[in-house]
């Protein structure tokens, strides 16, 4: 093959390529219908679960065994919730299962820690700001410098761009005489100034041991935690709650969850079934009696929930239409062959993958050929010098036909 | 027989269903100057097209030292100099720019011959192209094509845009160097009647068809003008091998013929139509004249 | 015969290729104007926090920077040789079309990636003395996509450019489009770094485009 042949194949795959990126993009936008994804929760007004959903223009509100419910009564069936909505129509019940639920205690005893799994593969700039967790103050305020973990512990002032070295040698001194080994492999905090206080870092070493690192009067205070070293943790979530049950929770390779307790850093297992950290957003909610996970991948709404001891009590699924089923999908299976998706809703990342669809792509890709047969007839190409452009219309369905129908052959020699 | 510098065979063009023309056949040969002439629209810039290997023929082909125009190899290109309709050049050079630039690809440059023409217009070597007339842009074109002392010119439309001085000035200046050189020149024009000093031989393109291919002078000497008026009789005139051409207008009649005057009388006599010799007038023609009497004001 | 060439690249591109340096250099020293500024009313440290926390671009006003240095280049270049035909005089120069069209690309390639070079090394100038080397590299790393679709820009407008059909322009104008928006979709720091090399293809293909509506030129298609 020539250089004026391969150089127009060349402007025909660009083509091929840009426009499997655009051309679904541009369909989703046309026909894409909101996903409905239900709020489960749990009640303990009725020992079941409570959940709610949109379904174009109006909200379901319904339980456990599918009954129906108004708004206001479904908000009745989670005082804990809604404690402020049935405040003001008077109708807070003054204990719940023997819990007092004034609506401070409520919030002193509630707490919500999120995962998205785009959180899993976020680049990061691996600098943190280690705040001054016993602070003469009630307000956390930013530290002047981040902190970096090499060779040793560095912390960079930030108005001079220098590392402070005093810090610097204090903080690996000690690192080191609690049996830190650099490296680390892991680094995860809380680095912002709206939570109550301040619970520093978990820090995993380069041997896999985990330390928990505050700065208290502005000196380390580094513990080595019991937890077991060959977890091969993947990430850490650390969330200060004044409930001061948990410190956050952490995922291991191998997807399972472990809550990290104030009680000497015990773990506490979650039986979780089937999830999948890289495609399924996870919370962890906790009111005044229950323990609620949830964890969704857009189509299986997952809800398990655990008393104060994290006993088993009850799990929930809710699994709405899979998208392979519409026939939104079906049509789109059948028009592209393939799609080169760039955007992921379960990833931080930009990707450059390369989809195939189904068989359905057959009709599309026999149409496609059908109709570059006709046009090529019709305006006398010489096909038997450009046969690659059907193989082109075959492995690329409409957008190798808009490519060799656009890039018209020339006459080569 | 002198060697053909450019062949034309059975060259037929069409853009899309339209027919330009079909089967051209002519040849140039080695150190000829040839003016290849034709009203608008009769395919004369379609033929500098595809000679100059910018366009490719429907069918047929032009070679130009035996290699298909639109294929040239780059060493043939080197022997061929190409003045592009409207003296194309790189506008953005200046004077002395423009020889270094075209210098490093001809291996016989000769920037003498460039820069004595520059120095005729006293034209200074940083003024830049773009800021030129016409006519000056003309000679740099014209200086660049001579330095490259190819074998071949092709000369598109020189005159145009050019006053009547400068369409002299580059007349001369061609004439004298391809004289020298002994190169082969084809050129086209708008203006006839500059050529007829020039050109040896003339390509006259009709409708679809080349009218004639020849030496000029023989042309000028074997073509003829006559002029006679008829008072009572009409004649029916048609185009044949006695007449070339004809106007007719109320009684004048005008024939354009490469017969002499007694052949047209017998022709006329033949039908029907008493005429004398002394009754008919030949008129004297310049090259224009005659070009216009062979392919008509229309 | 290439040095001719060269020249006359040059002369081309000179003032638009002077004009970007220049346009970048401003950009660079409005961004250190601009840390400064932030430095001095917010405080270094919510700065850095801004970036490594919320990844906040700062150099963001880079983004289109080298689309725009490639689009204009490419028009500066090759449009003096498709106005009026000028590219017969270039093609009938005895040099193969092929290789004069590929070298007028390498060229203006070489010119685009001077100046790719002259705005990561000024901006490694400029945020190395406001930033630490975690946030200066994640920062250049973030804005190499957005140098890649300076390339697509360049090379597909050139393509562009020099095909003789207007139509057939558009589209080429629109593939490029496109694309090189392919580069810019990024709204966190080192989003490509792990696809840049697939990303490089589209480049790839592109550094050849460019010979078949030379090829469709020369032949005189319409």
């Amino acid at each position: 093959m020539n250089l004026k042949k391969l150089s127009r194949y060349a402007i025909i795959l660009v083509l091929i390529i840009s426009a499997s990126v655009f051309l679904p993009r541009f369909y989703h936008k046309i026909v894409d219908k909101s996903t409905r994804s239900p709020i489960i929760y749990y009640s303990p007004v009725i020992e079941n679960f409570a959940y709610f959903q949109h379904t174009g223009g109006h909200t379901a509100f319904k339980d456990g065994e599918g009954n129906n419910y108004s708004r206001k009564g479904y908000e009745k069936l989670l005082p804990f919730l809604y404690y402020r909505d049935l405040d003001k129509w008077g109708v807070l019940p003054d204990t719940i299962q023997g819990v007092p639920t004034d609506i401070t205690s409520i919030r002193h005893n509630s707490q919500r820690i999120r995962l998205r799994a785009y959180n899993l593969d976020q680049p990061t700039i691996d600098l943190y700001p280690l705040f001054e967790s016993q602070s003469d103050y009630t307000n956390l305020s930013y530290p002047p410098e981040l902190f970096r973990i090499n060779k040793r512990i560095e912390f960079v002032t930030a108005h001079t761009n220098k590392i402070n070295e005093k810090m610097s040698r204090q903080f690996t001194k000690d690192l080191k005489e609690k049996g830190f080994e650099f490296p680390a492999q892991l680094i995860a905090g809380n680095p912002t100034t709206r939570k109550p206080f301040d619970e520093g870092y978990f820090i995993v070493d380069n041997e896999g041991n985990v330390f928990h690192l505050k700065k208290v009067q502005d000196s380390p205070q580094c513990v080595k935690t019991p937890i077991d070293n060959n977890l091969n943790i993947r990430k850490i979530v650390i969330s200060e709650s004044v409930r001061r049950e948990i410190y956050g929770f952490m995922i291991t390779e191998s997807d399972d969850v472990y809550l990290i307790s104030y009680d000497n850093y015990k773990l506490i297992k979650l039986p979780l079934k089937n999830y999948n950290p890289d495609k399924m957003d996870f919370s962890f909610y906790a009111d005044p009696v229950y323990r609620t996970i949830k964890y969704d991948d857009n189509y299986n709404y997952h809800a398990v929930v655990f008393d104060s001891n994290y006993t088993f009590i009850d799990s929930m699924k809710i699994s709405l239409t899979p998208e392979e089923e519409k026939l939104s999908t079906k049509v789109k299976q059948a028009l592209f062959p393939f799609e080169i998706k760039t955007m992921k809703s379960f990833s931080s990342l930009l990707h450059f993958d390369l989809k195939f669809q189904s068989w359905l792509s057959l009709i599309g890709i026999l149409i496609s050929l059908g109709i570059g047969i006709f046009v090529k007839i019709k305006r006398k190409e010489n096909i038997k010098e450009n046969w690659f452009d059907f193989v082109l219309i075959i492995g690329a369905g409409i957008y190798g036909l808009l490519g060799v129908i656009f890039i018209k052959p020339d006459i080569w020699d | 027989m002198s060697e053909k510098i450019i062949e034309c065979n059975n060259l037929t063009h069409k853009y899309g269903d339209y027919l330009v023309y079909e089967d051209l056949n002519f040849t140039v040969e080695r150190g000829r100057i040839f003016g290849l002439l034709g009203k608008n629209g009769m395919g004369k810039t379609t033929t500098i097209n595809i000679m100059m290997g910018f366009l490719r023929p429907t069918s047929g082909s032009i070679n130009i030292f035996g290699e298909e125009s639109h294929n040239l190899s780059p060493q043939t290109r080197t022997r061929i100099g190409l003045l592009h309709e409207g003296h194309l050049t790189y506008d953005f050079m200046t004077v002395e720019k423009a020889e270094k630039f075209f210098s490093r690809f001809y291996p016989k440059w000769e920037k003498k011959f460039y820069y004595d023409l520059m120095d005729k217009m006293g034209m200074n070597y940083d003024h830049k192209i773009s800021n030129m007339s016409c006519g000056q842009r003309s000679q740099v074109v014209l200086g660049l094509i001579m330095a490259q002392d190819p074998e071949l010119m092709i000369l598109d439309d020189y005159s145009m845009g050019l006053d009547a001085g400068y369409r002299r000035l580059f007349i001369d200046y061609l004439k004298h160097f391809v004289l020298q050189r002994n190169t082969t020149v084809l050129i086209t024009s708008h203006i006839i009647q500059d050529l007829e000093k020039l050109i040896d031989d003339a390509i006259i393109m009709g409708y679809q068809e080349i009218l004639l291919q020849m030496n000029i002078q023989k042309f000028i000497k074997s073509f003829h003008q006559y002029r006679f008026n008829l008072q009572e009789t009409s004649l029916e005139l048609h185009k044949d091998d006695h007449i070339a051409n004809f106007e007719t207008l109320d009684n004048e009649y005008c024939i354009y013929s490469f017969k002499d005057e007694e052949e047209i009388v017998n022709y006329i006599n033949q039908k029907g139509v008493d005429i004398n010799k002394e009754d008919i007038s030949e008129v004297s023609m310049t090259l224009e004249d005659a070009f216009i009497g062979l392919t008509g004001k229309y | 015969m290439y040095r001719s060439l060269f020249d006359k690249e040059w002369l081309k591109v000179r003032w638009v290729f002077l004009a970007y340096i220049i346009l970048t250099i401003s950009v660079l020293v409005y961004i250190a104007s601009d840390l400064r500024h932030t430095f001095e009313m917010k405080g270094a440290i919510k700065n850095w926090l801004a970036i490594t926390i919320h990844h906040e671009m700062y150099f963001s006003s880079l983004r289109y920077l080298p689309m725009l240095g490639g689009f204009a280049l490419a028009i500066f270049q090759f449009v003096p040789e498709s106005f009026d035909n000028r590219f017969r005089l270039s093609f009938h120069l005895p040099i193969n079309e092929i290789k004069l069209l590929l070298y007028m690309v390498i060229l203006g390639l070489g010119a685009i990636i001077i100046v790719d070079l002259i705005t990561i090394g000024g901006f490694i100038a400029v945020s190395s003395s406001f930033f630490p080397a975690e946030i200066v590299s994640a920062s250049y790393q973030t804005m190499i996509p957005w140098f890649m679709a300076g390339l697509v820009t360049y090379l597909g407008i050139a393509t562009a450019v020099v095909e003789p059909n207007w139509y057939l322009r558009i589209v080429l104008g629109l593939i490029t489009y496109f694309t090189a928006s392919l580069y810019t979709q990024g709204t966190i720091y080192m989003q490509y770094n792990h696809v840049l090399a697939t990303y490089a293809i589209p480049i790839l293909l592109l550094t050849i485009t460019i010979i078949f509506p030379g090829h469709r030129l020369r032949k005189g298609a319409k």
